[in-house]
């Protein structure tokens, strides 16, 4: 039985950004729900608001969980509860490190931090759970999933990934 | 001190951050589109307290009709009022790129896209600066705490990244040649023209706040999906370039 090893990502400061936006949406819903009530002119942007900027401030907070877990055969991506891929290394085609082409269309991505799919113009949607955008990407890919990572100690990481491979 | 300057001072510093952050990414770090930020800042007071101003004064003048907007003043006043900022604005954020200390931004698409994107979004963050002077000189307004103002503090984050936009497409028709600078621009200011649509008819009581504001953001976004098609076709040209490193393979 192979130990568990646990890898975790590149320090970045993308939660100042999910932190910040976070902030910025509550206070603007906050202080427009405290001045005007559910019954104004802007009951739409609150329901907007509030509840996006919740879900940033979660993904702030969780953002020292992200870590990257090899259990046995498989590869564990987890983001505190939020966000939980497991990929079957033997199933793995290819690891390679690359940039990747900005889109703003993409979802939850901020300077230092993408999670969940995030579509890519080059290579398509990839499952995001990296500390940067698009810079030195560590790319999973198996028969239908593209992953995206960015560990710290990368060629650890690959060594032993590929070590379990072989096993 | 009036509310509208901390809610100023809170939407242009993050403002400021999310525009700077923009520009890293997209020009691949370079501190030179910085200078292009600061030649923006003041350009919005500029043609506002010498060109906009002056102009529809000096027609409203001219032609004997108050300066007010409302359905009673002709047709081609509220015409005329409703593209004053397009052109003037869109003229002035371009004008530096017209000085020859500008020419390597006009080398190829993207170095263009990034420096319209710098300029434009300059003068939206000194837009935001002048408007909340604006606002604090009226008596109706500044004795309100700032967290009223958070309808300014969203506007103005969207209206500073629009500004950047439209400006890029105006300075990728520049640098594509004499032929597409001129259209280059009025696709700006048609644009521009647009998004101030909503706003204009809703001074005139003909929407609501809320179509107003929707039909201004649709624009908008129009802009942004023109933007990004633009930066996809010039990136794919830098692509060759990228580094990658192959650990394994199947």
């Amino acid at each position: 039985m192979t130990a568990n090893k646990i890898f975790k990502p590149r320090p970045s400061t993308g939660w100042v950004w999910a932190g910040a936006i976070a902030i910025i949406l509550l206070t603007s819903g906050f202080s427009m729900l405290i001045t005007s009530g559910f019954s104004g002119p802007f009951m739409i942007t609150i329901l907007l608001t509030i509840p996006l900027g919740l879900i940033l401030l979660l993904i702030t907070i969780f953002f020292p969980a992200m870590r990257y877990e090899i259990e046995g055969r498989n590869l564990i991506i987890s983001y505190g509860p939020l966000l939980r891929y497991t990929i079957d290394i033997g199933q793995i085609k290819s690891i390679r490190r690359r940039d990747l082409g900005i889109s703003p269309l993409s979802s939850f991505r901020f300077p230092g931090l993408a999670i969940f799919s995030v579509p890519y113009r080059e290579i398509g949607t990839v499952k995001m759970c990296a500390t940067a955008a698009g810079t030195n990407i560590l790319l999973i890919e198996t028969e239908s999933i593209k992953y995206g990572l960015t560990p710290e100690n990368e060629e650890e990481f690959v060594k032993e990934l590929r070590a379990r491979m072989q096993q | 001190m009036p509310g509208i300057y901390g809610m100023a001072a809170l939407t242009i510093s993050l403002a400021a951050i999310l525009c700077l952050t923009t520009l890293n990414r997209l020009t691949r770090s370079n501190r030179r589109y910085y200078a292009l930020v600061l030649v923006g800042l003041p350009l919005s007071f500029i043609v506002n307290r010498f060109v906009k101003t002056p102009a529809i004064a000096s027609l409203a003048e001219w032609a004997g009709t108050p300066l007010k907007l409302s359905l009673d003043a002709p047709w081609w006043f509220i015409i005329a009022i409703w593209l004053n900022a397009p052109i003037f604005e869109e003229a002035i954020k371009l004008l530096p790129m017209a000085l020859p200390v500008s020419r390597p931004f006009l080398r190829d698409a993207s170095a263009a896209l990034g420096a319209g994107l710098a300029l434009g979004m300059g003068f939206g963050l000194g837009e935001a600066a002048y408007l909340a002077y604006g606002i604090a000189q009226n008596p109706a307004y500044n004795q309100l705490p700032w967290y009223t103002f958070t309808g300014f503090a969203t506007e103005r984050l969207i209206v500073t990244f629009a500004h950047g936009l439209m400006t890029s497409i105006a300075v990728l028709g520049l640098s594509n040649g004499k032929r597409t600078a001129v259209p280059g621009y009025l696709a700006a200011a048609g644009i521009h023209a647009l998004i101030n649509l909503g706003p204009i008819l809703l001074a005139l009581k003909l929407l609501s706040p809320v179509i107003s504001s929707l039909a201004s953001y649709i624009v908008i976004l129009f802009a942004f999906l023109i933007f990004q098609k633009q930066m996809r076709v010039a990136q794919k040209r830098d692509e060759r370039g990228s580094r990658e490193v192959v650990y394994f393979e199947r």
